[in-house]
């Protein structure tokens, strides 16, 4: 029996003890035990804009980010001016409705991984243009590209990256189910061939109403429709939909009232469903004791970041909700005490054309991205700032789809590590790290 | 022995031509579930369904059985159905607007009325139900464009009549239309896409050549006709197309916007969002552009030959066939066709026997009238059947129990919040659920595909039973005996009838009505003990508790 059956088969507590009996146990303990560690992956859906999200304003830089971007630049002034500890002289600004993580870079609580991407191996523009290494499949389509920045394994893209540090992590929690959790919505990302992930929605678990336990006109009724869910019906689509049903009625008779019961956090939660999402994995954070667990994975996504169109005045709006929503989780999480426990860091499809269609951008490679967190050595920049010229060194082409110099693989490795994996683990989980320098990056404490 | 079969077996095709002839409508049919299976079968499609198999049929091709329905199609068997359909007018939802009043200071969302009132009530129910499954491939979004305002909706509805127009058409003049639709215009951006600026690093808009191919037309890789993937000498699949076709494509879908629009870079307020979108040259991208295929669209060209080209080319593409074939089978009948299905499909897609490509009403016949579809196995032995989408359980519900309303609208236009989709409510032009998701553990390792599941997770499982038991629960005329204008009430008289009599005769009905024939021993029991522990003399009672239960089982959560 696969340990995934196992749990399938009702309460934490009989999986728990059954975890012993499984080969996976002595791999996975090497995570150590004792404190608590959180991974919090919010993927920007449709591909963000991360060469409008963080701005090179020194004079030469900026006017090659200008003539490249026209009128899809932010004009100098509008800035929010940073100095990356490792920049030296160099001048960055933060896009204008990034007050919030312009504040958090200041003082240490985040930092930005330049020009990632998805990448089989290293490949500059003239091997690009020569077609001579490996490239990802189906650069510049959004599911594709947003499956494989949540696989991290160009060769198989068969689980994600997410289920396979989940895999390594259940042996650490006393309720495996609650390892890894999407909220609203089901995650590739989060998928494994072992252990069953989670998808619930933004406002917690919704109880059972007709078929509810404790009340007395519905327990006929909720006797017989359990017993509907307590048979081998010997079709795997019946099957399949019986088990989602027990095992989500089982959470949420378990979980639900915990999470109901966690009290309103003081710090005021801006507007947007990314803030409500980011809320619903503190909670969760918040009974870590109570449930038993040492080590989880989440996955929130926020959408909207194909500008195609109105990109000026779209990016305005997702870039506030950004910066308001990922501040007030760090607020949050320190409001728990556990800001040095949770590493939050973002994702997306791809970045974007640095040219336009004249009124929006197009699907691109290359991207920016965030990472953030008392344990994150923040206020710097980690990776290469690309060139950002037009058929420069950097683009793909001529179309200013710039080439990523940092892998997904690379990228991750530093957050991996600091949840407790050992190099060897961390190549087991990225097994395409090894087409890359493995310790190119490292962000954490 | 075997000559007089054959003799019968003709004489039974004969007389049911004549009776599919002479036939004028729903008879009074008798619930026969089971049609004994004795060895060798007849042909399926001359087979007469039995009450099950037509319920079964049904669920395939309508918003849900009715016991109406299931007798006409007992009286007309499967093909003269489908042929009875297929002649039956366009129920239009743009129509709806007159039909019905409506508070016009709470238009939100106002066109799913309009989709519900027609997905229960509309005749063309094959129709209404195939323009619900392209609905979800070539997928527009009331999130993605300008859906305020009666103007808004009344263009959603529009879009959705396209599709109704063109579900017994030709896949062309769909391909044609939607293109130049401005809803499909504004949601993936290929209104006011202009030609090249090289001075300013101006690009065509690649949104739509991009999401035309990938997802409406072609696909991303090459396929055999029976839908699996080409595969080259070192065994990679090939793509369909690259970076260059797309943007040669962009530059054809450049200079098109508003049909009233007074000029290119128009921002009147009374924007067309019905008419199909018209070009101002000027903005067009004039040179020869490369798409797909080593297909090339000459220099000089009007904007309308430019666009009807590409789409010809594209139209003709080998893929097309089966991309289109198996997506259909698969909201329709089967999430896991066999390839022997998809390529008899795809064959009619390619010529529909009078040597026309992309006649649809062929390839619905082909899709519905297959040994696979009507046998229920599949040739590869994986499972046959598919989740049912989560608003087609709440259609069939409604349907099956006849849900009136005091003033004749069905007002139900939240329903992503509870059932995690809803009509022209997609998160983006990938639907709601991709078409190869596998849910991790038995359905993944045996490398079944069950898309319907990627919206079935732990935060909607309850939402959806709640409403389910909400609506049969709370929401019938026993229990909303006067009810507001607006409550959308189902009737159980006919079941509180049945179960008057014995709690087996409602089983029954509800089996064949609910799930065509295929109620487990199982269950059978479970309802029968649940029916025992409720006063005989409440019948009304008896009768609810039995459609909550079935209806929130997971028996009918599945077509097989």
């Amino acid at each position: 029996m696969k340990r995934r059956d196992f749990i399938k088969l009702g309460s934490a507590a009989v999986a728990t003890s059954g975890l012993m009996s499984f080969g996976q146990t002595a791999k996975a303990l090497s995570i150590p035990t004792g404190d608590y560690k959180a991974l919090v992956c919010i993927f920007l859906l449709g591909g963000n804009d991360g060469f409008n999200m963080i701005v090179p304003t020194s004079n030469f830089d900026y006017d090659e980010y200008a003539a490249s971007r026209q009128n899809m630049a932010i004009a100098k002034g509008d800035l929010l001016p940073v100095s990356p500890i490792s920049y030296g002289n160099s001048s960055f600004g933060f896009h204008p409705q990034l007050a919030e993580l312009q504040s958090l870079f200041t003082s240490g609580k985040l930092g930005v991984m330049a020009n990632v991407g998805n990448l089989v191996e290293p490949i500059t523009r003239q091997q690009y243009l020569e077609r001579s290494k490996s490239l990802p499949d189906q650069l510049f389509s959004h599911n594709d590209q947003q499956d494989q920045w949540r696989y991290v394994d160009p060769q198989v893209q068969k689980t994600g990256l997410g289920g396979r540090v989940m895999d390594l992590a259940v042996p650490n929690n006393q309720d495996p189910l609650l390892t890894g959790i999407s909220i609203d919505g089901r995650t590739n990302w989060l998928s494994s061939q072992l252990n069953l992930d989670l998808a619930i929605g933004r406002n917690g678990f919704d109880q059972y109403s007709y078929v509810a336990p404790d009340k007395n006109w519905t327990q006929d009724r909720r006797a017989a429709f359990k017993a509907l869910l307590d048979s081998n019906y010997q079709d795997p689509f019946i099957d399949e939909f019986k088990g989602l049903q027990s095992r989500t009625m089982e959470l949420v008779e378990r979980v639900g009232s915990q999470i109901d019961a966690v009290p309103d956090f003081t710090t005021l939660k801006p507007e947007g469903s990314l803030a409500t999402k980011l809320e619903m994995v503190a909670k969760i954070i918040a009974i870590r004791a109570e449930l038993g667990m040492e080590r989880q994975i989440f996955y929130v996504g926020m959408g909207g970041y194909d500008t195609h169109d109105n990109h000026i005045s779209r990016q305005q709006a997702l870039f506030t909700e950004l910066s308001q929503s990922m501040k007030y989780f760090y607020d949050v999480t320190a409001e728990l005490g556990v800001e040095q426990s949770v590493t939050s860091f973002t994702s997306s499809d791809f970045g974007r054309t640095l040219t336009s269609n004249g009124d929006g951008t197009d699907h691109a490679w290359g991207n920016h991205q965030l990472i953030m967190g008392g344990a994150v050595r923040g206020g710097d920049i980690y990776g290469q700032i690309p060139s950002l010229e037009i058929s420069g060194p950097d683009d793909a082409n001529d179309d200013g789809r710039i080439i990523p110099t940092t892998s997904v693989e690379q990228y991750m490795a530093s957050p991996l590590r600091w949840f407790g994996l050992t190099d060897n683990e961390i190549n087991g989980v990225m097994p395409n790290l090894a087409a890359f320098d493995p310790n190119a990056v490292d962000f954490m404490l | 022995m075997q000559i007089t079969k054959l003799i019968y077996r003709s004489l039974l095709y004969i007389f049911f031509l004549l009776f599919v002839a002479a036939c004028s409508g729903g008879s009074e049919g008798e619930d026969d579930p089971a049609s004994p299976d004795t060895g060798e079968e007849p042909p399926a499609h001359v087979d007469p369904p039995t009450s099950g198999k037509a319920s079964r049929f049904l669920q395939q091709t309508t918003f849900g059985a009715t016991t109406d329905s299931i007798n006409r199609v007992v009286d007309m068997g499967y093909e003269a159905w489908i042929d009875w359909q297929m002649t039956l007018p366009v129920t239009k939802h743009t129509d709806y607007y007159n039909q019905f009043t409506y508070d016009p200071e709470s238009t939100w969302s106002l066109y799913v009325d309009a989709w519900w009132h027609r997905s229960l009530k509309a005749e063309d129910q094959l129709r209404q139900r195939v323009a619900f499954a392209l609905s979800e491939i070539w997928v527009v979004s009331q999130y993605g464009v300008s859906s305020g305002g009666i103007e808004g909706n009344q263009s959603l509805s529009n879009y959705y009549d396209i599709l109704l127009q063109h579900s017994f058409g030709n896949y062309r003049d769909l391909m044609q239309d939607v293109t130049l639709n401005p809803v499909m215009g504004e949601y993936l951006s290929m209104l006011r896409n202009r030609k090249p600026d090289l001075e300013r690093n101006i690009r065509p808009d690649e949104n739509y050549a991009r999401e035309l191919m990938q997802l409406f037309t072609v696909g991303l890789v090459e396929l055999n006709l029976d839908g699996s993937p080409k595969l080259d000498a070192q065994g990679n699949t090939i793509p369909t197309y690259d970076q260059a076709d797309i943007e040669g494509l962009a530059h054809v879908f450049t200079g098109w916007t508003w049909q009233n629009a007074e000029r290119f870079w128009w921002w009147g307020e009374s924007r067309d969002l019905i008419s199909p979108m018209r070009v101002f040259p000027e903005f067009h991208a004039d040179g020869e552009k490369r798409i797909i295929n080593g297909g090339i669209i000459p220099a000089g060209q009007t904007p309308e030959q430019d666009l009807a080209q590409a789409l010809d080319h594209i139209f003709n593409h080998p893929n097309v066939g089966p991309f289109v074939a198996k997506q259909l089978i698969q909201k329709l009948v089967t999430s896991n066709p066999s390839p022997e299905y998809i390529e008899r499909v795809a064959t009619r897609f390619n010529d529909n026997g009078s040597g026309v490509r992309g006649d649809m009403k062929a390839v619905i016949k082909a899709i519905l009238l297959d040994e696979e579809a009507i046998s229920g196995v599949a040739a590869h032995g994986k499972p046959f059947g598919k989740l049912k989408e989560p608003i087609l359980r709440l259609s069939a519900f409604w349907r099956a129990f006849d849900a009136t309303t005091g003033n004749g609208t069905y007002e139900f236009r939240w329903v992503d919040n509870d059932f995690a989709q809803g009509p022209l409510k997609s998160p983006s032009v990938f639907n709601f659920f991709s078409p190869s998701y596998q849910p991790a553990g038995a359905l993944r390792d045996a490398d079944i595909v069950a898309p319907e599941f990627e919206i079935h997770t732990e935060g909607t499982m309850a939402k959806m039973t709640n409403h389910l038991h909400w609506r049969s629960v709370s929401m019938n005329s026993f229990e909303r005996p006067s009810p507001e204008a607006k409550d959308i009430i189902v009737d159980y008289s006919v079941e509180r009838d049945l179960v008057s009599a014995s709690d087996d005769e409602l089983i029954e009905h509800l089996n064949v009505l609910l799930l065509a024939g295929t109620m487990s021993d199982h269950m059978k029991t479970v309802l029968k003990d649940y029916l025992t522990t409720i006063d005989a003399d409440n019948p009304e009672r008896k009768a609810t508790e039995a459609i909550s239960l079935v209806i929130t089982s997971p028996e009918f959560a599945v077509q097989r």
